[in-house]
């Protein structure tokens, strides 16, 4: 314990000590930076120059390997380079550099594949320098890079060299898989790239179906590795960058200066190699120093291409509370992650005037600003909108007339769970003419086997496990707690991100608010569509009880209008939350689509007998109005309703009972849980109760009792946004006494009950059906997209 | 006299299972009644057979829930200060809780008497915990404080601008509209 006291005390000097170095210097740094960007900025802008797409040969290739004592990987890559060529049947050279190798290289080469061109440098120039060679010796229009550990699989040269048919597109990469397949995926070709939290986030993704199904998508960058470029537009470019010489950073700086200068950088999965990753350099130069070439490097790009004035103040200005963020290290190496990032940083200084003058040098050939390039970069989406890209196209069930729709949902809509069963046969309806892609969380990974009928429907669904939020914010409690706790972890924020990238949509649709609120901070690239399955609004200004109360229906009113200004079009479920809705957001187009339902599932089974003089309540009890309804049902009604029949009883359906609901279970009341069957469990009760107090919203218990054909008696709060006789197709109470007094006619009037089940479920068939929802939505999003530019 | 003891587990469920049985043994006639999460509850369905088990999370404020433990008058409170991997807030909630006596278990299995007035008894601790805390747990606990104390009063004072700009004739004259 002494130990770590004392070594704690000596950390916080030398790490306030690191901080204030880097302070002293990345602030002046900052300065100077704004200070040669707006002094150059009237002759960038006078001096436009952009480069012209130009039409280039894609029939054959110049390939380029760079090897330093690596023989026994290129006994592994010739052999399959060489069917590749051969079964692409173009006219490619093979150009093998060779960085000074003491391996007899050389002459093995010259003796088993005299068929590879040599350029033999007398001594190890590392992979920029060493690329730069074979590319003085290339010939051909199109240059692929290949790493001497990679294996090309079959079929590879077809799709790089097709996908830069199109003179927009620079570069195109193919799929990287790790010769060991239990290695974790760091590298995959598809890659992406942002400014966060003050620095430069670049990762490698696991491709999603839609970018897997597509011909091409955009990345970030292609790695120098195993892509195809354009020679041309690459000499133009002055090739892979000396500034990040000896290596790493260099294939992406030159796509990022391509991006700039308005041309694409594609990926395909079409094309694969295998990769023995990081064979040559690690094992020369140590883990540690690799990683902190790529920190310097890291420096070095955001130096010389980022001009964004907010990017560069957020990464030069944030650089000393940066490092402290990116210092973490496992095992309490704190201080040495400090150490590593301050020498990192040091290291890339002397390079800076190098960068400066490159970062003036290149800005009057930019057509895309940082946040164009990271837009059209990193999403399919964005990349369709911004720039046109022919990328290939998905399946769509219905053809044109049938969408591709993303649907972001704050849970994973089931049958029977809780009442996201509304949008689990929206959905399956959906599927039969849109494409459609759903995203949801869930609380635990058992959930997932709920989605199965989803996916046999045709739907693509990927799930994301819930995570509390345990990072600091939210200090002026803009955002109401429960959303700020439970639905802003970075790891479901990044995961919603992801799928806004990867996926190819038109559309995309947001269920719930949870859902409302993540995918607020995202930046709009197709219209969104946001359906209020509860008006926040509303729910919480029922349940203010005091000043706490009041404040928090307070606060979701203001927050609920901030979330509604995101999107273009919003689906309330009933009037009084769309008229609620239409008051936050003047100007936001709001309809009305009552949720549908499928009768026929709800028709019970001849064997099933009435279980007499039983109520009973359904309802998931995390939702808290469910809660308060099934205490105020089991504590103040049923005895008013005892009085009368005094064999009556309570049975209350549902997941996730929490212990007061537990504690209820006594003579009279039952608390089964969660049921599979619930049509049987509706055909068994003689009257369902709807006791609701509070929350909004339209509620499908109601449409679930109707659709069984069974009686109701219910609150106004209940049956709120269903156009209804009292006394035709259900009972109407909202105080203790009435609600009793309603149950009780329930009870025992047989004729009564027959009648209210029998008008219940006509009124269901007529209005409610998952068709007639569903042709709204299609009026809705039909809407939408014509009214995109 | 039948004694009356309450017990804060770690969500850690070998170490939970480990305290439990051993303080079970040592209190064979005591009535235990044991606080513990929904997660770990099933998992120690068996160990908890013989005690009283009550949900960790307060219901109807944290307040309350702390104003009924000392209602209960438990003779002795055992708490897990182990760790785990989730933030436990009982720990702290076990030196207002009232009991007549507090004994603290740390990650080494080494028990202690706590109280809140006497720092001694666990500032040894805290000052050895705090070195693991993470620079985001420190983050989080002075980001706690402003948005309970600044923040919020922040947060007043722009709700009630909010309140008092919103125009509650609006929602009547959109209808009409």
């Amino acid at each position: 314990m002494l130990r770590r006291i004392v070594l704690l005390a000596a950390t916080l000097p030398l790490v306030l000590l690191s901080v204030l170095v880097t302070a002293l210097i990345a602030w002046p740094l900052l300065g100077i930076v704004w200070l040669v960007d707006f002094v150059w900025w009237p002759f960038a802008a006078w001096r436009k120059r952009p480069l012209q797409y130009q039409a280039r040969d894609t029939r054959s290739a110049s390939i380029i390997t760079v090897s330093w004592n690596g023989k026994h990987f290129l006994e592994v890559l010739l052999p399959s380079l060489r069917a590749a060529v051969q079964e692409h049947g173009g006219d490619h050279e093979v150009i093998i550099v060779d960085n000074g190798s003491t391996d007899g290289s050389v002459d093995w080469l010259r003796r088993e594949h005299p068929w590879v061109k040599i350029v033999a440098l007398p001594k190890n120039r590392f992979f920029v320098r060493g690329n730069l060679a074979g590319v003085q010796a290339a010939t051909r229009d199109v240059l692929l890079f290949l790493n001497n550990d990679m294996e090309v699989k079959a079929g590879f040269l077809k799709p790089l060299l097709d996908g830069l048919r199109d003179p927009k597109v620079f570069g195109v990469a193919a799929e990287v898989f790790f010769r060991n397949p239990f290695k974790r995926r760091e590298e995959t070709g598809r890659t992406r790239g942002g400014i966060e939290r003050g620095w430069l986030k670049l990762r490698h993704l696991e491709p999603s179906l839609d970018e897997r199904t597509l011909d091409l998508v955009p990345t970030f960058w292609a790695g120098g590795g195993s892509a195809v470029f354009d020679r041309r537009v690459y000499l133009a470019l002055g090739g892979f960058d000396t500034l990040y010489d000896p290596f790493y950073m260099e294939d992406a700086g030159l796509s990022y200066q391509a991006w700039r200068r308005g041309f694409r950088v594609l990926f395909t999965a079409r094309a694969a190699v295998l990769h023995e990753h990081r064979g040559t350099s690690r094992k020369v130069f140590g883990d540690d120093y690799i990683d902190n070439v790529i920190r310097r490097n890291q420096h070095l790009f955001l130096w010389r291409n980022i001009t964004d004035p907010i990017y560069t103040a957020m990464v030069l200005g944030g650089l000393p509370g940066s490092i402290l963020l990116r210092a973490h290290r496992p095992r309490g190496r704190y201080l040495y992650g400090v150490w590593f990032e301050v020498k990192a940083f040091l290291r890339a200084l002397p390079r800076l005037p190098e960068a400066l003058r490159k970062r003036c040098a290149d800005r009057s050939s930019y057509r895309l600003s940082d946040r164009q390039v990271l837009a059209a970069a990193n999403g399919i989406a964005a990349h369709r909108a911004m720039c046109g890209t022919d990328l290939g196209s998905l399946p769509v069930p219905a053809g044109s007339r049938g969408h591709k729709i993303l649907v972001l949902s704050a849970r994973l809509p089931r049958r029977g769970h809780d009442g996201s069963w509304v949008l689990f046969e929206r959905l399956l309806a959906l599927a039969k003419t849109h494409r459609v892609t759903l995203f949801a969380f869930i609380d635990n990974p058992e959930e997932a086997i709920g989605s199965a009928p989803l996916s046999a429907a045709g739907i693509e669904v990927v799930l994301e496990q819930r995570q509390r939020n345990m990072q600091p914010g939210n200090l002026h409690q803009v955002v109401p707690h429960r959303l700020w706790l439970d639905y802003s972890a970075p790891s479901m924020r990044s995961a919603v991100r992801r799928m806004l990238e990867g996926t190819d949509h038109d559309l995309v649709q947001v269920e719930y608010v949870e859902m409302a609120h993540i995918v607020a901070d995202e930046p709009l690239v197709a219209p969104r569509l946001y359906v209020c399955h509860e008006s926040m609004a509303v729910a919480s200004e029922r349940d203010a009880k005091g000043l706490g109360g009041r404040f928090r229906a307070l606060q979701a009113d203001r927050y609920e209008r901030i979330l509604l200004a995101k999107f273009a079009a919003v689906v309330a479920l009933s009037d009084a939350d769309a008229t609620r809705l239409r008051t936050q957001a003047k100007t936001l187009k709001v309809e009305v689509v009552p949720s549908g339902i499928e009768v026929a599932a709800f028709v019970p089974s001849p064997m099933v007998a009435e279980d007499p003089a039983t109520i009973l309540f359904v309802g998931h009890y995390k939702h808290a109005p469910n809660v308060d309804a099934a205490l105020w049902l089991v504590r103040e009604i049923l005895p008013l309703v005892k009085r009368q029949v005094p064999h009556a009883k309570v049975r209350l359906i549902g997941s996730s009972a929490p212990a007061v609901i537990e504690s209820l279970t006594a003579d009279g009341v039952s608390v089964a849980g969660f049921i599979p069957d619930l049509a049987g469990a509706l055909a068994m009760a003689t009257v369902v109760a709807l006791p609701l107090r509070l929350g909004g919203g339209l509620r499908g218990k109601l449409l679930e009792a109707w659709a069984a054909g069974r009686p109701v008696v219910a609150t106004s709060i209940a049956c709120e946004g269903y156009v209804v006789e009292r006394g035709a197709q259900l009972l109407i109470a909202d105080d203790a006494p009435s609600f009793a007094a309603e149950l009780i006619r329930c009870l025992l009037d047989a004729g009564l009950r027959q009648q209210l089940g029998a008008k219940g479920q006509e009124h269901c068939r007529k209005y409610f059906s998952v068709a007639t929802a569903n042709a709204s939505f299609d009026r809705i999003y039909r809407a939408m997209l014509k009214a995109q530019p | 006299m039948t004694q009356k003891i309450a017990v804060f587990l770690t969500t850690e469920v070998a170490q939970a299972r480990l305290m439990l049985g051993r303080l079970l043994d040592r209190h064979p006639d005591a009535i235990v009644v044991v606080y513990v999460g929904v997660d770990a509850r099933w998992l120690l369905s068996r160990d908890l057979e013989y005690c009283v088990v009550r949900p960790d999370k307060p219901v109807g404020g944290k307040a309350n829930f702390v104003r009924g433990l000392r209602a209960e008058k438990f003779d002795l409170l055992y708490v897990a200060w182990h760790g785990g991997a989730r933030p436990q807030p009982l720990r702290l909630v076990a030196l207002l809780a009232g009991a007549a006596r507090t004994i603290a278990i740390d990650e080494f299995d080494k028990q202690f008497e706590v109280g809140l007035l006497r720092p001694n008894t666990w500032l040894l601790h805290a000052a050895r915990r705090a070195t693991s805390i993470r620079l985001v747990g420190i983050a989080r606990i002075i980001s706690t404080v402003y948005r309970c104390t600044i923040g919020g009063a922040v947060a007043v004072v722009s709700l009630a601008a909010f309140a008092l700009l919103r125009r509650p004739g609006a929602a009547a004259k959109d209808r009409k509209g």
